[in-house]
């Protein structure tokens, strides 16, 4: 569709009423989500980063129509095992901010968050719904337009049937509703190159390489220094090492390896066929 | 009557007459032998002169009379006799009876002498009767010397630097050799009174050299003297004694603050071959005294000629700041407290919350010691971002490099600071103090990198301090005050991963995006928010009640009207130019731009004439 200069601006006049991508400054400030809701989002969170977009969307929608747009912000439980000292509220922006900028730890980088409208907005765009791009921050309108592409038929794109989906030889563990595995088994299973780094006293991995080894490249994981980095600026779970085992996203694997489809059934991973798995 | 002579002058041998004078001191009831250089020499006393003619009648005694003063010298180095009340107003006076003070010519230096000229008058006083009429003669001269002390004035070029050392500076007596041949040298102290800013510079603590807190890896550790001395004698100087104030803590006895000085033996000349300076901003005077006849005497400036102490550095207008820094800006005679600042010229409004003082005695960035010019606006930035990332496929060693900030494809381009590359700079984490301020989300810190502040301080500067997030409020990134400290502080969160997002998004269907030039964008719009906040909260703009509402639609700062606010960094949506799909058709209302942009908007107004550093 083309716009005159003045459709443009009255339709935008109206549009930033309503909501706005790049933040006003201040930013809107959301509702804080409560307990039930917190659990809801965080599961929807870990559900998007996983490309489970519709049980995304599902958890984001129920805790809308019972709260609203609310915001959930925790502490993964990364941080906690990790953290010695102790955590602010996660609603506490000063703290959080104020650790980060004093160098006591770089928190802003550590606390995971949500918002209803962004969950929908991603997951969403995910599916392939262009049309919510920058209504995160308003739901009716996000809502409208899914519909409105529902009506035009738009169809997100189908799942392989699931009858032909294979279990992996994995086993796994799910932490804030992230699905964790021993990095050199899924390697293995996934048939990605995988090498380790260990420390010559304590025998412990330190640091791990994913693919072909490049001299140089920077690892996966380097243990000694999560919290320093801020640990999940990459990966929405961060790998760690423990009892000798890296624990590493499942999510993250699996698309280094090329699959786009994958659950988690009756304790055990299934991958959909022709995804890459060896 | 007149009398003539008994017979020819050649005709006799008899006595000259005799006479002296003196110079006594009525203040201190004692003769005068030193005089300082362009004092009035007071008050002369001639001693009772006398005149003996051989006469028929015997001996006989004449009165003798004062006819003229000689300083036995020719020319223009010749003083002046006349007549002083006091010692200080000096009266020119045609009788020669009447002098009692003498002035010698300004530039003199040395043994001076002084006598009357004598001539009598040829009646004997007991007889009455006619005398020989002698010649005038020059009485017995008195002898003194006019001294002076002298030193030198700080060098005019010089401005004080943080750790760094200053110039040298001579303390010296003239004649070396007073009237009775013995030498003038004295002992000469040198006693500096410095400034105490805190710190070394706005932005950097002062580490005592001489208060060694431990040794940690090879490197000494030093502890934090904010209030030291900014100038300071090193602790040896040759041929002097340094003397410091002594301090004891923890890690034993130390002596620091080196502001004494005075020569070993006595002198005519001493010289402090340096002074340490420890503060970019340091100011100070240094007296040069030493013990004369008459009491304590201060040393005269050479380039004034004035008993005053030399300022240090340079300050003919007492400003505390180095007149040459002044004439090289161009601001000579500047206020310390000025803030005009006009370059870029954004909204007009001038200054950018650093005082002249401050812009001198600079900061800290990154280490480096940097002075600021007057007249270009600045404006500071701080990453938090700048750790390393621990992502392998992040083509970038940092969560936020610091190309994301300082690169010309962001914020520092036209129209703003930054602009040519001057005004715009990016500090390291502890170069600035951190400041709790009340926000609707609670307290937030700020950093102020002018925090270690002291004379000419206008208000507290901020930096715009960048932050990168994983929560998804904000959905992109936000800003939670401006640039000024009024009611929040610019802190920054930016969602990096959502700006991945959004370039993977983009170049998925087909554009080119460069991450790090939308990592710019994105940063460049936050700062635009920190300047732009008198926009972006006015309430009226808000409402849409004046003309610039109608350009912003009172949607907080962002620019929306027309093509060309489209490409500027304040495009509201991510990538400029994008504009959802409002009308639910399925279809993008507009795409964005296949290029970023590089600037703010230059139309009329626009960002680039909005935006402001001052509140």
């Amino acid at each position: 569709m083309k716009l005159t200069q003045r459709t443009l601006a009255i339709l935008l006049f109206v549009a930033f009423l309503d909501f706005a991508k790049a933040s006003p400054p201040g930013g809107r400030i959301y509702p804080r989500a409560n307990e039930e809701a917190t659990e809801k989002l965080k599961e929807g969170y870990a559900a998007y980063h996983q490309g489970w977009y519709e049980l995304a969307i599902e958890l984001a929608v129920e805790v809308y129509q019972k709260y609203g747009d609310v915001h959930a912000r925790w502490w993964p439980s990364w941080v906690k095992r990790f953290y010695r000292g102790n955590l602010p509220d996660p609603y506490d922006y000063g703290a959080i901010v104020g650790a980060t900028i004093e160098g006591r730890a770089p928190m802003t980088m550590m606390v995971a968050g949500v918002t209803v409208g962004g969950l929908l907005e991603y997951s969403y765009l995910g599916l392939g719904y262009h049309g919510v791009y920058g209504k995160g921050t308003h739901v009716p309108s996000l809502l409208k337009s899914v519909e409105a592409a529902k009506k035009r038929g738009y169809r997100p794109p189908q799942l392989p049937l699931k009858s032909t989906w294979r279990p992996l030889p994995l086993k796994f563990r799910e932490e804030d509703f992230f699905i964790l595995v021993p990095i050199e088994e899924a390697c293995k299973v996934l048939g990605l190159p995988c090498r380790l780094q260990f420390d010559q006293k304590t025998r412990k991995p330190f640091g791990a390489y994913v693919g072909e080894y490049v001299e140089k490249k920077r690892p996966l994981l380097v243990i000694q220094e999560i919290l320093r980095r801020g640990g999940a600026n990459m990966m929405a779970y961060p790998a760690y090492e423990e009892g000798g085992i890296v624990w590493v996203p499942f999510y993250w694997l699996a698309k280094q390896a090329g699959i786009r489809w994958w659950e988690v059934r009756d304790g055990k991973i299934y991958v959909a066929p022709k995804q890459g798995t060896k | 009557m007149a009398i003539a002579p008994l017979k020819a002058k050649a005709q006799t041998n008899d006595p000259p007459p005799s006479g002296s004078c003196y110079v006594f001191s009525p203040s201190s009831s004692s003769v005068v032998e030193y005089s300082r250089r362009g004092m009035i020499v007071w008050e002369i006393t001639p001693t009772s002169a006398t005149d003996y003619d051989f006469t028929p009648w015997g001996l006989e005694e004449n009165f003798v009379v004062i006819v003229g003063w000689t300083d036995f010298m020719e020319g223009e180095d010749r003083g002046e006799f006349g007549y002083s009340p006091d010692g200080y107003s000096f009266y020119p006076v045609n009788n020669p009876e009447w002098v009692n003070a003498y002035r010698p010519k300004p530039g003199f230096v040395g043994v001076l002498r002084i006598a009357p000229i004598l001539d009598d008058i040829p009646i004997g006083i007991y007889s009455g009767m006619p005398t020989y009429d002698d010649d005038p003669v020059i009485g017995e001269p008195w002898k003194m010397t006019i001294w002076e002390f002298w030193i030198t004035p700080c060098p005019y070029n010089w401005r004080p630097m943080p750790n760094a050392t200053g110039p040298s500076f001579t303390a010296w007596i003239e004649p070396e050799v007073d009237h009775l041949g013995q030498s003038m040298g004295r002992f000469i102290a040198f006693e500096l009174f410095p400034s105490t800013e805190p710190g070394e510079c706005l932005n950097s603590h002062f580490l005592c050299p001489y208060d060694v807190d431990g040794v940690f890896d090879g490197i000494e550790l030093h502890g934090i003297h904010d209030n030291d001395a900014d100038l300071q004698f090193p602790p040896y100087l040759e041929g002097m004694y340094v003397y410091g104030q002594w301090e004891e803590d923890e890690e034993g006895p130390y002596v620091h603050n080196f502001t004494f000085a005075v020569t070993q033996q006595p002198t005519t000349i001493a010289t402090v071959g340096t002074i340490f300076c420890f503060d970019g901003g340091a100011y100070g005077v240094l007296l040069a005294y030493t013990n004369m006849p008459e009491g304590i005497v201060f040393a005269r400036r050479t380039d004034t000629g004035l008993i005053e102490p030399v300022e240090i550095p340079y300050d003919k207008n007492g400003n505390f700041i180095a007149d040459v820094w002044e004439w090289n800006m161009g601001i000579y005679p500047a206020d310390a407290l000025g803030d005009f600042d006009n370059y870029p010229v954004g909204d007009g409004t001038p200054g950018d919350g650093l005082s002249v003082y401050e812009e001198y005695r600079g900061l800290m960035v990154r280490y480096l010691w940097t002075v600021f010019n007057p007249w270009i606006k600045d404006m500071f930035v701080m990453n938090f971002g700048a750790v390393p990332s621990n992502d392998p496929n992040w083509p970038f060693d940092f969560v936020i490099p610091n190309e994301a900030i300082t690169s010309d494809m962001g914020f520092p381009g036209m129209g703003v600071p930054g602009e040519n590359g001057r005004g715009f700079w990016l500090l390291n984490a502890n170069e600035g103090a951190t400041h709790w301020m009340r926000h609707t989300e609670g307290w937030i810190p700020g950093k102020i990198v002018n925090f270690l502040c002291g004379y000419a301080h206008l208000r507290d500067v901020y930096a715009a301090v960048i932050v990168p997030s994983q929560d998804n409020q904000p959905e992109l990134a936000w800003t939670f005050g401006p640039i000024w400290n009024v009611s929040s502080v610019p802190v920054i969160e930016i969602r990096v991963p959502a700006v991945r997002e959004g370039v993977n998004y983009w170049n998925g269907v087909g554009y080119q995006y460069d991450l790090l030039h939308a990592l710019a964008c994105v940063i460049a719009h936050e700062l635009g928010h920190t300047i732009l906040w008198h926009i972006d909260h006015n309430q009226q703009v808000q409402d849409g009640e004046d003309e610039i509402s109608i350009l912003t639609n009172g949607d907080g700062g962002h620019h929306v009207y027309g093509q060309h606010r489209m490409r500027c960094f304040m495009w509201p949506y991510f990538p400029p130019g994008v504009v959802p799909d409002l009308d639910n058709d399925g279809a993008w209302d507009s795409l964005p731009f296949p290029n970023l942009p590089k600037d703010f908007c230059d139309s009329e107004p626009g960002c680039q004439s909005l935006w402001r550093l001052n509140p």
